[in-house]
């Protein structure tokens, strides 16, 4: 437990850098929903990268190049707004999906790649903590800016879907990493719980 | 590999020389009588011949005593162990001995989907039981079993050679970190090994209906390594380990008939030559309680799901086959009665569905799914019955009953509180037996 703590207060030591990053431009007096995507595009530019990243560690390294250059068009603005959102989340449950499928044909990492993915996955903490406080602070600099309220509740719902969709795909990002770590030899069966669809199929059991 | 070992054990002797393994008056001594056998050793060696051969060799056994006896004492347990050199273990009565019971492999077929190159999952593992015995009275005081696994990828299926260099593999790993035998012995200290336990568990013989039987006979007919006689078999021993551990508990072994049904004996035939001499017939105490499993149903589906617009290179195909796998399996919890015969305390029954993904088209071996599936089973209920989960039995029961009351995830949770919580005494374990 104690070490969990340290961890999180590490990375997000570690993610102040980015934080500051995140810093949105001023309001300049209108009411832009595209404040909130600045805020978030590096913190995304960032998760990217350690997804990245922590495809190389595990040996999947066309999908790490793949990976590289969206953060790298993210990074340099050619990539974001809804569309940053929409790939990100799209990203992330790529990931989910090739680590599962890893898991699934019995592909344990080896003792090197367990060593590199760690080095991955803490990016992936710092990354997530990033995205957590520019999510946020995001979230603020579009609802102190000026506006007449009901405009400002319009743009928190939205805000507060994207956010939660951002939010939740980093989160299945860390998860899907940790079970993979923890996806020790003989003790695993690679299953998932079956899909909804799938379900009727099975209704006289 | 002998050399090996004994560098090792020299390590690990000198390494523990410095910390005191601390003998309690109040406890019984022990003396460590090294590895053993199960059953005589004519068809032990005949049915698991690699490690027949490695046990014939005086170096290896003598290897692994130095090094077990030190991880025994090492393990906490509630008893002064000696090794055969220490005064306190020539005066003891009691013995302490790591039997080795089955060696099993299997070879699973994959492709890796990082390369799409087809190689060879290949397991390897070793049944161990820790027997706590009577030297003088032959009679068995406690008996915990676990299960070693090693698993390597090959790009072959391994022939008789690289099987048996898979299994020396697996005691090359002491002192190597996160090896399958150190998982194993970092879990001996979970290990209920006392010599005064009065609660035993024993598990039938895994019970396969007649439909449950046909759709694995179907699957690979012929193969004598995918009989529905060899699925119940090894679940059994696995249902053995996991409930030993889920449940903090000795067991009562149990031994199987031909014909897959329990066979009525109440003696434990080990080769145990450090203390025991030849083969010997231990007696085993009554089970307190039986575990009985029926594997009721077995069925499959394959189900396609198309992935989101591939724009960017995201996915790596256009769709996902999900193969899915369920299994209505009933679950009976009975009271041992050896006059009026095994009274059924609680019987539930649950469908259980999991399922594998892959991005396109796949072989999947469905023996080896089922195998997989039961066995996640066993692990999942298990849990569930030492912590009394109200949401995995919730989402477990099946709709078959026709008694409501045995439909009822509340009714449910509340009478297990009473029986494993209350009468068994069953506490949710703190940490994985390997």
């Amino acid at each position: 437990m104690t070490l969990q703590v340290f961890r999180r207060a590490f990375a997000a030591l570690l993610a102040l850098p980015l934080i500051m990053m995140a810093q949105p431009a001023k309001a300049g007096g209108a009411l832009d929903v595209a404040l909130f995507y600045t805020a978030i595009n590096v913190s995304q530019a960032k998760a990217l990268q350690a997804s990245a990243d922590y495809y190389e560690a595990i040996g999947m390294s066309a999908q790490a190049q793949n990976f590289n250059r969206l953060a790298a068009d993210m990074r340099s603005g050619s990539l974001g707004g809804a569309d940053g959102v929409k790939t990100f989340v799209r990203c992330s449950e790529a990931v989910g999906r090739d680590i599962q499928e890893l898991e699934a044909a019995g592909v344990y990492p080896t003792a090197r790649q367990v060593e590199l993915a760690k080095k991955a996955r803490g990016e992936l903490n710092v990354a997530k903590v990033a995205l957590v406080a520019s999510v946020a602070l995001g979230t603020k600099a579009v609802l102190d800016s000026e506006g007449n309220v009901f405009a400002k509740v319009a743009l928190g719902v939205l805000i507060a879907a994207e956010a939660s969709r951002v939010l939740s795909a980093i989160r299945q990002v860390n998860q899907v990493a940790d079970g993979y770590r923890a996806f020790q030899l003989g003790a695993a069966t690679g299953f998932q719980v079956a899909s909804r669809e799938v379900q009727p199929q099975f209704a006289d059991l | 590999m002998s050399y090996r070992i004994s560098k090792i054990g020299v390590l690990l002797s000198i390494l523990m020389a410095g910390s005191a393994h601390a003998q309690d008056s109040t406890r019984q001594n022990v003396r460590y009588c090294g590895v053993g056998l199960q059953g005589d050793i004519t068809s032990f060696q005949r049915d698991n011949p690699t490690m027949g051969n490695l046990y014939a060799n005086p170096a290896f056994r003598n290897a692994l005593y130095k090094i077990l006896l030190d991880r025994s004492k090492a393990a906490g347990w509630k008893i002064n162990l000696f090794g055969k050199d220490e005064p306190g273990g020539a005066g003891s009565n009691l013995g302490l001995s790591h039997v080795i019971t089955f060696e099993n492999v299997e070879v699973e077929p994959f492709v890796d989907p990082r390369d799409g190159n087809a190689y060879f999952n290949v397991a390897y593992s070793i049944g161990v039981n820790a027997v706590l015995f009577d030297m003088t009275d032959k009679q068995i005081k406690g008996l915990v079993p676990s299960i070693i696994v090693f698993n390597e990828v090959r790009p072959q299926a391994p022939d008789a050679a690289a099987r048996a260099a898979g299994f020396r593999a697996i005691f090359q790993g002491f002192g190597v970190n996160d090896s399958a035998i150190e998982r194993w012995a970092a879990s001996m200290h979970t290990l209920p090994i006392s010599y005064d336990e009065r609660t035993f568990f024993q598990v039938a013989p895994v019970v396969l209906s007649d439909a449950a039987k046909a759709s694995l006979a179907n699957i690979a007919p012929g193969n004598s390594g995918q009989s529905p006689a060899a699925f119940s078999k090894h679940l059994t021993a696995q249902y053995e380990a996991l409930l030993a551990s889920s449940f903090n508990k000795p067991i009562v072994p149990v031994a199987i008939n031909p014909d897959g049904t329990q066979a009525k004996t109440s003696q434990y035939v080990a080769n145990i030559p450090e203390c025991l001499g030849a083969s010997s017939n231990l007696t085993l105490p009554d089970p307190s309680y039986r575990m009985r499993l029926t594997v009721d149903k077995l069925s499959t589906a394959n189900l396609r799901h198309d992935l989101a617009a591939t724009e960017n290179g995201l996915s790596r195909g256009t769709y996902q086959t999900e193969f899915a796998y369920g299994a209505r399996i009933k679950s009976e919890i009975l009271q041992f009665d050896s006059l009026n015969g095994d009274k059924p305390i609680d019987s539930r029954t649950f469908r259980y569905v999991r399922s594998l993904r892959f991005t396109g088209e796949r072989s999947v071996n469905t023996y080896t799914q089922y195998s997989k599936l039961t066995s996640s089973f066993m692990k999942e209920l298990l849990a569930a019955y030492a912590s009394q989960d109200k949401d995995w039995v919730k989402a477990s029961m099946s709709a078959a009953p026709a008694e409501k009351q045995q439909r009822d995830p509340s009714a449910t949770v509340k009478d297990w509180k009473k029986l494993i919580q209350g009468t068994m005494k069953i506490t949710p374990p703190t940490s994985d037996n390997g």
